[in-house]
C-alpha cells in the first residue's frame, strides 16, 4: 500500500495553497462535534471525502481501504457505549445475563453508539482531506506564515524527513534478523526487538552526526534557511470556500436546534 | 604540465577522536582543473583527506594549501572555503536532509545569503544540469538511491565551487548509472575547467576518467602520478589492496607468462585495440613477406 505522503504528493488539489484546504477542512471538525447529528456528520463526510477522490485522484477504492484504518478503532469504542448494565432485562434489545445482572443493548444506546460512530468518521475524513492533498512540507511552511517559531518548524521538517529513512532502516534490520530467525520464539522475539531498538538509537546517532557534517560543508550556520519551489498555489476564490463554510454552519445551527435532520 | 596546485597538502596527519590515525604526514598536491582519483582500499584515509580539504577535519600537524594560501578555521575563513570546495558524500541520505528536492539543492545557496532571484536561478541550472528538473517538488524519500546521487551532486554543484570532492561517486550505481555519472564530471570538468577529486574503489573508469592518480596506504600516499603510469608501479597499486584495470591485468599476464612482445601497454579497451591493430599490422606485413 502507498504511504499516505505518496498520495499527497501526487494529489491534483496538492497545489492548492495549503491555508484553503485548511480553511475548508478544520471548522467543519468542530461543527460536527457540536451538532449531534448523524445525518449532518453524512453531509461533512461527503464534502471531505468527495473531493479528494474526484478531484484529488484518489482511487476510491483506496480511499475506502484507508478509512477501515480508523475504522477498527472505532468498532472497539463504539461498542463499549453501545453496551449497558442493568438488574433487569427489560430495557434491552438483547441482552446476555450475568450473575444478578444483564448486560446487553438498549435501543438508546444503540443509537448514540451510531451517532458517535458517524461523528468520529466524518471527523477523519477532515483529516483526511488535508492529508490526501497537502504533503507535510507544504504544511510546515503555512505554518510559518502563522507565526509558529521557525525552530519549531524546521525540527518538524527533519523528523518528517528522517522518520521515513529510520522507518526504512528498522524494516531492513528487521528482515535481516528474521531471516537468521530473530523471531522465531518469544525470547528470541524480545530479544531480536531489543537488539533492534539500540541498534536504531546508535544508528540514528551516527546519521545525525553525518548529516551534521554534511550541512556544515555546505556553509550551514545554525539556522536551516532553504527555498521552497516556486510558488505555484493556486488561489482559489475565497468567497466560494466562506460560502461553503457559512452555508454549512447554518446548516450545523437548524440541525441543532431541531429544524432539519 | 605546468600548472600551479590547487590544492596542496604538506606533512599532513590527522587523528580521530578515538585516536586512530586517519593521515599520516600525507604530501599531495592536486592541480589546477586536473581530474585526479584518490586510491586505495577501506580505512586508507580516501575519505578522511576529503573531509580535510574541505576543512571539517582539523589536521593535528602540518597543514593544506589552497591556492598557496593556508587554510583559514576561522568561521569566516571555513565559509569561504567551502563555497570554493564542494563536497558530495559517498551516502546521499546522510546528506539530503530537506523536505524537498528544490529545497535541498537551494540550502547551500541560501547560505551564502545570495538574493532570491539568484538562488532560484542557479538552483534551476543546478537541477538541469544533472537531469533532476521534474523531480524538483519531490519529497526526498521518494527518490531512488541514483535520483538521491544526483540530487546531492546538484546541491554542490549550485554553488559552484572551484574545487569538486567526490566520495565514490559511483558505489551502488549500476554501471550505466556508473558511467553516465562519471561522464557527466569529465565534461563538466572540461566545460568549466573545475578540479575534480575522486575517492574510489572503482578502478576500472580511472583510465577513462581521470588524468592522474593517488595510490594511499594508512593515510600515507605510496604513489602519485599520471595514470598511464600505474602500469609501471603495479607493485604498489597491488600494495594498497588494489588491482590494476583487467585489461592492463590482461596485458601484463599475456607480456609475462604468454611471452608476446607488444607495443605498449594498455589499460582501457581502446588503448588495448590500438596495441591490438598495430599488431594485426605487423602479421599481415610479415605474412606478404613469406607469401
Amino acid at each position: 500500500m502507498r504511504t499516505l505522503d505518496h498520495y499527497a504528493a501526487s494529489s491534483r488539489l496538492r497545489d492548492v495553497a495549503p491555508g484553503y484546504k485548511l480553511l475548508y477542512a478544520l471548522p467543519p471538525i468542530a461543527m460536527v462535534l457540536w451538532v449531534d447529528s448523524a445525518l449532518f456528520a453524512l453531509l461533512v463526510f461527503g464534502l471531505m471525502s468527495g473531493p479528494v477522490v474526484m478531484k484529488g485522484g484518489v482511487r476510491l477504492a483506496d480511499y475506502l481501504r484507508w478509512l477501515l484504518l480508523p475504522a477498527a478503532f472505532l468498532l472497539t469504542a463504539t461498542a463499549a457505549v453501545a453496551f449497558d448494565i442493568s438488574v433487569h432485562p427489560e430495557p434491552f434489545l438483547f441482552s446476555i445475563p450475568l450473575g444478578s445482572a444483564f448486560i446487553g443493548v438498549t435501543s438508546a444506546g444503540f443509537a448514540r453508539a451510531i451517532h458517535l460512530a458517524f461523528k468520529a468518521l466524518a471527523s477523519v475524513s477532515c483529516l483526511y482531506f488535508i492529508a490526501f492533498t497537502t504533503p507535510v512540507a507544504d504544511l510546515g511552511r503555512s505554518m510559518a506564515s502563522l507565526g509558529i517559531p521557525a525552530l519549531l518548524i524546521e525540527m518538524t521538517l527533519l523528523v518528517y524527513r528522517f522518520v521515513f529513512l529510520l522507518f526504512e532502516t528498522a524494516l531492513e534490520m528487521a528482515t535481516a534478523q528474521r531471516s537468521r530467525l530473530g523471531y522465531a520464539g518469544t525470547a528470541a522475539s524480545f530479544r531480536s526487538l531489543a537488539s533492534l531498538a539500540s541498534n536504531l538509537f546508535l544508528f540514528s546517532a551516527r546519521r545525525a552526526e553525518e548529516v551534521y557534517v554534511a550541512m556544515e560543508c555546505r556553509g550551514y550556520d545554525g539556522s536551516i534557511r532553504v527555498l521552497a519551489p516556486s510558488p505555484r498555489a493556486q488561489r482559489l476564490s475565497f468567497a466560494g470556500i466562506a460560502l461553503v463554510e457559512g452555508t454549512l454552519f447554518c446548516v450545523a445551527i437548524a440541525t441543532h436546534f431541531g429544524r432539519l435532520f | 604540465m605546468a600548472s600551479p596546485d590547487m590544492l596542496k597538502t604538506e606533512g599532513l596527519r590527522c587523528i580521530w577522536p578515538d585516536g586512530t590515525v586517519a593521515l599520516d604526514g600525507l604530501e599531495l598536491s592536486i592541480r589546477v582543473g586536473e581530474v585526479i582519483a584518490l586510491l586505495g582500499g577501506n580505512g586508507a584515509g580516501k575519505s578522511s583527506l576529503l573531509l580535510s580539504l574541505n576543512g571539517i577535519l582539523k589536521p593535528r600537524s602540518g597543514r593544506v594549501l589552497l591556492r598557496d594560501e593556508p587554510l583559514d578555521y576561522s568561521a569566516r575563513g571555513l565559509k569561504a572555503l567551502r563555497q570554493e570546495v564542494g563536497i558530495v558524500f559517498q551516502n546521499p541520505d546522510a546528506q539530503l536532509f530537506a523536505s524537498s528536492v528544490y529545497e535541498d539543492i537551494s540550502f547551500g545557496l541560501c547560505n551564502l545569503a545570495l538574493p532570491e532571484p539568484d538562488v532560484r536561478r542557479r538552483v534551476e541550472v543546478a537541477m538541469e544540469l544533472v537531469g533532476v528538473a521534474e523531480l524538483a517538488r519531490k519529497p526526498v524519500h521518494h527518490l531512488s538511491f541514483g535520483q538521491k546521487k544526483r540530487v546531492a551532486l546538484a546541491g554542490v554543484l549550485a554553488m559552484e565551487p572551484s574545487v569538486l570532492l567526490l566520495d565514490e561517486p559511483t558505489a551502488g550505481l549500476d554501471p550505466q548509472g556508473a558511467d553516465a555519472i562519471m561522464r557527466f564530471i569529465r565534461d563538466l570538468q572540461s566545460t568549466s575547467g573545475m578540479t575534480v577529486v575522486v575517492a574510489t574503489h572503482d578502478i576500472e573508469m580511472v583510465p577513462l576518467f581521470c588524468d592522474r592518480a593517488c595510490v594511499m596506504e594508512r593515510g600515507r600516499v605510496l604513489f602519485e602520478g599520471e595514470v598511464a603510469s600505474m602500469f609501471e608501479h603495479r607493485d604498489l597499486v597491488r600494495k594498497a589492496g588494489l588491482r590494476l584495470p583487467r585489461i592492463a591485468h590482461l596485458i601484463e599476464i599475456l607480456v609475462l607468462k604468454d611471452g608476446f612482445t607488444l607495443p605498449g601497454n594498455a589499460m582501457t579497451i581502446g588503448e588495448a585495440r590500438k596495441i591490438l591493430k598495430q599488431l594485426n599490422v605487423k602479421s599481415d606485413e610479415n605474412g606478404s613477406v613469406q607469401g
